[in-house]
């Protein structure tokens, strides 16, 4: 019976495949090493194309590894290997696959984390293949006449980017900082006040780690779990442990995946974490492929690899469905050094930078955001009216504050109009201040900002400011919901709301002065 | 390692290309002492010894491209003959024959290093269940 079973089973697998013989076009392994593999034959072989290595004859036990042809020389092709090289050996047989590199793309995706390959890392079983297409990793740009002007906004939940540098749908916006300034944070808090936005128009979010700690990577995806962020996030990993060529190809893998929501008339945000470790890990490649190093041993197209990349992020015109990929690309710095090589390039690239500076961090000023090298050159266009309203009075009151503020420990000697106007700085600074994972929706950060800048926070003494934004929300989500509702509905902050709102204020604020 | 190698394959096929033009033993003989002065001027002795090896394996394929035919069991002569005759026409020349068991059935041919035609039972299995 067993014996019958058996034949039954092999019967059945053995009709379903096609076992003719086939003429492969093959190459030879000459040498293996640091990751790259020098191939003989493969005459035909394409740039970026996908090879399969294996020993021959070929094992169960031992998969082949894949390689991305990178490489075309006269009597060689050189790959880099994108699994274990150990396993490569001198001699091992090449074939072609005939295909770019490609990775699965589609709403089977949310919620999962997945390496650059498409292999899953997460341990909730094998993608559905019903939910998922392929898409290869290097897609041409849209052209100018797909796009349109960034006219939506991103809400970050972040006051101080939503006021002073907005954010808009379609944006590339650079976060450049030092190490352990709070880049990684502000990313994780712009994902998380999605939650605010309704689900038709909340965009997917795709989180690209690239070089980063797999501890740190397991933090981040928990506490977007936790909060039920998880649900419209994929999260593509590269870790430090994984090989440059995986570093190499995360970003695009992250960005194939947002431009499939992006086509389909939808928004997505993908964020590059980080894009200096993504240019160490091409740098290391193409120094392996003997390409000749430039300006800190950079290739000559350490440009060309973050251009190309970034401007895969637009706003799709109405035609082509409407749809956006925003972008997000952190850029780490050394000591504060905005004039390096690849912060300069991706700055040149980018509609815009949020700089966290480290002594704004130490004052504990958090988000440190310079809001004076800060910008968004989208600008107000990708701002609600509401938001408008009371955003473009903060930007002049913080930057007269900014101007006199080496003043401040002579306040005591200064006329009244400019100590008034140092102190009222000094309480819009308290004001941006935000605790990580303490996103705010649009509506009360309107709110909280029309108090500040309307003078209602003048008398309350710096040290309180925080406390009595939190004491006017909890009253406005409490007893006055209709308020948050009235500026969430129509995106604008009338003059009927601005007084009924100015009649709590006043009423809260008795309670600090 | 890939300059070395090829810098000997354009030595090689240096060396060969004039010795085909050689009408007498004495020309050849000649090209060769050329071939040693030039060598020993570029510094690269150290490659003579690879170069002579490509020379004689160009001259065993006859400047056409070796065909490797590898078996489960042995070849009858029939067999060789056979493939030989196929294969000829369309620019292979000499014929070499392995035999590896592991292969369980079948045959392989390698043409070149270029392509490969795999009958053999192992790779029918491997494509089954992989």
């Amino acid at each position: 019976m067993e014996k019958d079973f058996i034949i039954e089973l092999l019967q059945k697998q053995i009709q379903g495949a096609n076992l003719k013989p086939k003429a492969e076009e093959i190459g030879r392994i000459v040498s293996v090493g640091d990751g790259i593999v020098s191939i003989e034959g493969l005459a035909n072989a394409m740039f970026s194309e996908m090879v399969l290595i294996s020993s021959w004859p070929a094992s169960l036990n031992q998969p082949p590894v894949a390689a991305l042809v990178l490489n075309l020389q006269e009597y060689l092709v050189e790959a880099v290997v994108l699994g274990d090289d150990v396993k490569v050996r001198e001699g091992d047989v090449v074939k072609r696959t005939g295909q770019v590199l490609s990775v699965p793309v589609g709403e089977a995706l949310l919620g999962r984390v997945i390496n650059p390959l498409g292999k899953e890392l997460d341990e909730k079983g094998k993608l559905s293949k019903e939910g998922l297409s392929s898409s290869p990793l290097e897609r041409n740009a849209p052209s100018v006449m797909a796009r349109e002007p960034v006219n939506t906004s991103l809400a970050t939940g972040i006051k101080v980017i939503d006021a002073t540098c907005p954010i808009g749908r379609g944006q590339r916006e650079l976060i450049i900082g030092d190490r352990q300034i709070g880049k990684t944070a502000l990313a994780q808090d712009v994902i998380l006040n999605q939650l605010n936005s309704p689900a038709k128009t909340r965009p997917i979010c795709i989180y690209v780690a690239i070089g980063q700690k797999a501890s740190k990577v397991a933090k981040l995806i928990r506490d977007l779990e936790s909060r039920g962020a998880m649900e419209y996030t994929v999260v593509v990993a590269a870790t430090a442990a994984d090989s440059a060529a995986l570093w190499y190809l995360a970003p695009f893998a992250g960005c194939t995946i947002g431009e499939y929501f992006r086509d389909k008339g939808k928004d997505a945000l993908v964020i590059y974490d980080d894009l200096s470790k993504h240019a160490w890990a091409w740098r290391q490649i193409a120094l392996l492929l003997k390409r000749p190093p430039g300006r800190e041993a950079y290739p000559g197209d350490i440009f060309y690899l973050h251009s190309r990349l970034l401007e895969r992020a637009a706003k799709l015109s109405k035609e082509q469905g409407g749809g956006s990929l925003t972008a997000l690309p952190i850029v780490e710095t050394q000591l504060g050094d905005v004039s390096a090589y690849i912060p300069t390039n991706v700055i040149s690239i980018t509609d815009g930078q949020i700089y966290l500076e480290p002594e704004l961090f130490f004052k504990g000023q958090r988000p440190a955001m310079n809001i004076g090298l800060s910008v968004s050159r989208v600008g107000s266009s990708a701002q609600t009216k509401a938001m408008k309203k009371v955003a473009s009075q903060l930007k002049l009151e913080l930057a007269q504050y900014q101007e006199l503020a080496a003043f401040a420990q002579f306040s005591q000697d200064l006329d009244e109009a400019t100590r008034k106007r140092i102190d009222r700085g000094a309480r819009l600074t308290e004001l941006l201040k935000q605790d990580q994972y303490a996103v705010m929706p649009m509506e009360e950060q309107v709110c909280s900002l029309f108090a500040g800048v309307a003078g209602f926070l003048d008398e309350i003494p710096v040290h309180k400011v925080l406390a009595f934004e939190q004491k006017l929300l909890e009253l406005l989500r409490n007893l006055h919901p209709d308020i948050l509702e009235d500026i969430r509905k129509t995106q604008d902050f009338s003059e009927d709301t601005q007084k009924k709102l100015q009649l709590i204020i006043e009423q809260v604020r008795k309670e600090f002065i | 390692m890939q300059a070395r190698n090829n810098k000997i394959r354009r030595y090689v096929k240096a060396l060969v290309g004039s010795l085909a033009k050689a009408k007498t033993r004495k020309e050849a003989k000649a090209q060769m002492s050329n071939f040693f002065a030039l060598v020993k001027r570029r510094g690269d002795t150290k490659f003579l010894q690879a170069c002579l090896v490509g020379v004689q394996n160009e001259y065993k394929a006859k400047g056409k491209k070796v065909v490797e035919m590898v078996s489960a069991a042995p070849l009858s002569l029939t067999t060789q003959k056979k493939a030989l005759s196929i294969l000829k026409p369309k620019g292979f020349g000499a014929i070499t024959v392995r035999v590896n068991p592991q292969l369980l059935g079948g045959i392989a041919i390698f043409l070149g290093n270029e392509y490969l035609m795999d009958g053999t039972l192992r790779e029918k299995l491997y494509r089954m269940f992989l």
